[in-house]
């Protein structure tokens, strides 16, 4: 900043420094009330982990495989997490599953304050925090629970759809496997009793073929039947082995407590305080510098011979006592009429 | 025109009293200020013969300036000076009424007659007298203005003369004429840069030495002038 600016600025605020200061009285106002006005919050929360080797991991599509990448296993989850935080519908079902529900329909919590009061952080690379702050302990508490359960939940569900698509799929294909295996049976069955074996010696070769037609074909219809089975069976299996995987790999460092006691109040308070002051002496600043740049009479030296390109020759300092009084018995000596 | 002598206020400001005017006095901080101003103004060892002080706009101080600065500078040389008060335009009751030079141009008056003296032997006021809006322009562009300048040169040493705001009349211009040298006053904290740019470009480029600014007072707090060096 140039002498010239500074200099112009000090002057523009000295000159009526209560007016530029409102901001900052209003801003310390804000404070006051802000902080006296808070209630007391208590906060709730759990960390997962969420190593990059656990199915878990593997299953929130964490795939940290770049060399050089800011990324961590923690920061993608909990990026997740707050992303869901922003639908409804996991919104929803973390407000089911803490049995906030009579709240949400009452009207005393929203949506939105489910969203603002629930929040997931990174703690190092593999662990990531899960925390509901509310004014109501209990609150905090269940819907920190309810938030790591239905991510988990969601989690699951997510890993074990294809498994269970797949066996539904299976299932649908065995039964129709199962309807063509009834229609070869059935068909051989009946060219079998139509066309009976002659008692002395053996059938004609034509129904010979016949019948080693059809019994192929119900063999085949057999082990599509039996391979459909299996693989629905399978698929059973893999979404059984999923969840069993995620519920014993699945790590909660750190379960959700009941908070006893309201967060420490003095930290918040002096950042709302700091905050608020920055802001108010921003504000001061910025009046004084549109003050400063809308003032565009003559205030100091360098700026005349700066701009003007002409010398000062004088200073003259403002003279409280001079006054030019009439004088009472004034008295005329000369003859001239004014 | 008998001198009176009054006492000086607070033992350290110079007063100007005559018995027909009370013109401003220069206190000592404002004396000093003006000290530098002469000191800006000589060329050598010699001030101009004829200064002029003029503004952008009325009420900047030129009266009180033109009439500080001649008291002071009578006070210090010792040299005759004459106060003569040019401004037709704005002028208070006291002062209007004052015989002065409009009668000497215009009324036939002689200007032994108008001339005041002071409590200072060495500095006299030639008032201005009153004029009506028709009158001044022949009071300017008259030639009997110069020649009372003329006249008054051989009876001062210094003319300190006491100009309209420029942008108040065209007329300052052509008085600035009359002026061997001529000093624009500007008032702190109020006449704006762009005022003052209008005011010089109207008396032209290389007419005014320098500027005077009157009423300067910052508004800084003294510690934080000294911490800033400012």
């Amino acid at each position: 900043m140039s002498r010239i600016a500074l200099i112009r600025l000090l002057e523009t605020f000295f000159r009526r420094p209560w007016l530029y200061l409102i901001p900052l009285v209003l801003a310390i106002g804000l404070a006051a009330f802000t902080v006296t006005g808070s209630e007391d919050e208590f906060k709730s929360g759990g960390v997962v982990s969420v190593n990059s080797d656990t199915l878990l991991s593997n299953l929130s599509d964490v795939t940290i495989e770049a060399p050089f990448t800011f990324e961590t296993p923690a920061s993608v989850t909990s990026r997740r997490i707050n992303d869901l935080l922003g639908s409804t519908g996991f919104v929803l079902t973390v407000a089911e599953a803490a049995g906030l529900v009579g709240a949400l329909e009452s009207g005393v919590m929203t949506l939105d304050d489910v969203r603002t009061t629930v929040s997931a952080a990174p703690v190092g690379d593999a662990l990531v925090s899960i925390t509901a702050t509310t004014s109501d302990p209990e609150a905090s508490f269940r819907l920190a629970n309810a938030t790591i359960d239905s991510f988990i939940a969601l989690v699951v569900d997510d890993a074990v759809e294809q498994s269970r698509s797949a066996a539904e799929f299976y299932d649908d294909l065995a039964a129709d496997y199962q309807t063509a295996l009834a229609a070869a049976s059935e068909d051989l069955d009946n060219f079998v009793q139509e066309n009976e074996a002659p008692v002395i010696g053996e059938r004609p070769i034509d129904q010979l073929n016949a019948i080693a037609r059809l019994t192929a074909a119900e063999t085949f219809a057999q082990d599509q039947f039996a391979s459909a089975l299996a693989k629905a069976e399978e698929a059973r299996l893999v979404a059984e082995q999923t969840r069993l995987d995620i519920d014993q790999r699945v790590n909660i460092v750190d379960e959700p407590g009941l908070p006893f006691a309201p967060e420490p109040n003095l930290r918040r308070m002096v950042l709302t305080v700091l905050l608020l002051v920055v802001v108010g002496v921003i504000g001061v600043l910025a009046l004084v510098a549109l003050a400063a740049a809308f003032d565009r009479s003559v205030r100091d030296r360098e700026g005349v011979e700066a701009r003007l390109a002409i010398p000062i020759l004088g200073s003259v300092p403002i003279d409280r006592s001079t006054t030019r009084r009439r004088r009472p018995d004034r008295r005329r000596s000369s003859g001239v009429a004014a | 025109m008998r001198a009176r002598r009054k006492p000086s206020a607070a033992g350290s400001a110079i007063i100007v009293a005559t018995d027909d005017l009370q013109l401003p006095s220069a206190s000592l901080p404002v004396a000093s200020a003006l000290r530098y101003v002469s000191a800006h103004l000589a060329s050598g060892d010699d001030l101009p013969r004829r200064l002029a002080f003029t503004s952008a706009l009325s009420g900047e101080g030129v009266s009180f300036i033109s009439t500080a600065f001649a008291a002071t500078l009578a006070h210090d040389t010792r040299k005759r000076v004459g106060l003569v008060q040019l401004n037709w335009w704005k002028q208070d009751a006291e002062v209007r009424a004052a015989a002065g030079l409009s009668d000497v141009i215009l009324r036939g008056a002689q200007i032994e007659d108008v001339i005041l003296k002071t409590n200072d032997p060495c500095l006299e006021v030639i008032p201005a007298g009153h004029a009506n809006s028709l009158d001044r322009a022949v009071l300017v562009h008259d030639g009997t203005l110069e020649k009372l300048l003329d006249v008054l040169g051989t009876q001062f040493d210094h003319l300190v003369l006491d100009f309209p705001a420029v942008l108040l009349t065209s007329d300052s211009v052509f008085l600035a004429e009359l002026a061997d040298d001529v000093a624009f006053v500007v008032r702190h904290g109020v006449t704006s840069f762009d005022q003052v740019e209008e005011g010089l470009r109207q008396l032209g480029t290389g007419r005014v030495s320098g500027i005077v600014l009157n009423q300067e007072q910052s508004r800084i707090p003294r510690i934080i002038r000294r911490r800033l060096g400012l």
